[in-house]
């Protein structure tokens, strides 16, 4: 079961609203390669993963990335917070402003809602972790292009850190890939599914 | 992880990684990461020299959770254990219960039926 702790992995402290940015960030918060995706994903793909070691793995990282959903929704409260009438006009906030005024909703930069359309269960565990290893990558790319987006230190700061996270998940999935492979055999890594569950 | 796995075409692998140097938690805290091996900036970023103020409690959370993730693929490292303990002291949290090894990923998990 779930339990929350009434803090912040990492504090965010947005001095300078920015509807602008919160426009792009959005897509960390409900996007195809963002934190919910992303959260979503791994805490899924536990029930059909055969190895206890990456049950518990995809349910640690499944459980960060809701941290760090956290963190995206903090930073987009704090960017669209105490707005003059003519920043609701700043670039791509106008339209997200009528649906959803300043409330903090989980779509991609460019409007669609979120959909678990953007995220793989194979029930494979070859396949799921290279699933999560490239979802590591995408979101990592992510950060980076919101990088290039903005020169606020507060708002790159803590886009820093969830980037640097990217990776680190991105090393653990590549460690449980190699448990994976020591439990199968390396002659056939795929003569079976270790997944399956069929009655004979 | 503990023994070199055969490398095959048809399958790619990744690199393990072993716990040498670490930062400390407030370091690894603005880092992203307790493990410099692990720490891949891109080039431009530079680090903030204090804000916004870090918790120390968050300092030390973040450090404890960075073994937490090792220790669920390194089970069996021992000295990440001792040293996750020696965190979970220091918060007050409740320490892992084994000493021989990391056992908390241990089945059954809670949807499994038994059998």
């Amino acid at each position: 079961m779930f339990f929350y702790e009434k803090k912040l992995q990492y504090p965010v402290r947005i001095r300078v609203p920015s509807p602008r940015m919160a426009a792009l960030i959005v897509s960390q918060f409900g996007g195809p390669d963002g934190e919910l995706g992303a959260s979503l994903r791994y805490l899924s793909q536990r029930y059909a993963m055969p190895y206890d070691q990456v049950k518990g793995l995809l349910t640690d990282i499944g459980t960060e990335e809701l941290g760090h959903l956290e963190i995206v929704g903090a930073m987009l409260a704090q960017l669209t917070r105490n707005l003059t009438p003519e920043q609701l006009h700043e670039g791509g906030y106008a339209a997200y402003f009528a649906d959803h005024t300043q409330g903090v909703y989980p779509q991609a930069a460019a409007g669609m809602p979120f959909s678990a359309a953007a995220i793989g269960v194979k029930g494979d565990p070859i396949a799921d972790l290279h699933e999560d290893l490239a979802a590591e990558q995408k979101a990592r790319v992510t950060y980076e292009n919101l990088l290039l987006l903005t020169d606020d230190p507060d708002v790159r700061d803590v886009l820093r850190f969830l980037r640097e996270r990217e990776i680190v998940h991105y090393q653990r999935f590549a460690e449980a890939l190699s448990l994976v492979q020591d439990r199968l055999d390396e002659r056939n890594y795929y003569a079976f599914n270790p997944a399956l569950s069929l009655r004979p | 992880m503990d023994q070199t796995i055969a490398r095959t075409p048809a399958m790619v692998y990744g690199v393990d990684q072993r716990l040498c140097r670490l930062y400390d938690a407030g370091q690894a805290l603005r880092h992203g990461t307790l493990f410099p091996e692990l720490y891949k900036p891109v080039e431009e970023t530079v680090l903030p020299i204090d804000e916004p103020p870090a918790t120390q409690e968050q300092a030390l959370s973040f450090a404890a959770w960075e073994l937490r993730l090792y220790l669920d693929t390194h089970p069996s490292d021992l000295s990440a254990l001792d040293l996750y303990r020696r965190h979970c002291e220091a918060m007050d949290a409740p320490p892992p219960s084994a000493h021989d090894r990391w056992d908390w990923t241990d089945g059954p998990w809670p949807w499994e039926m038994d059998g």
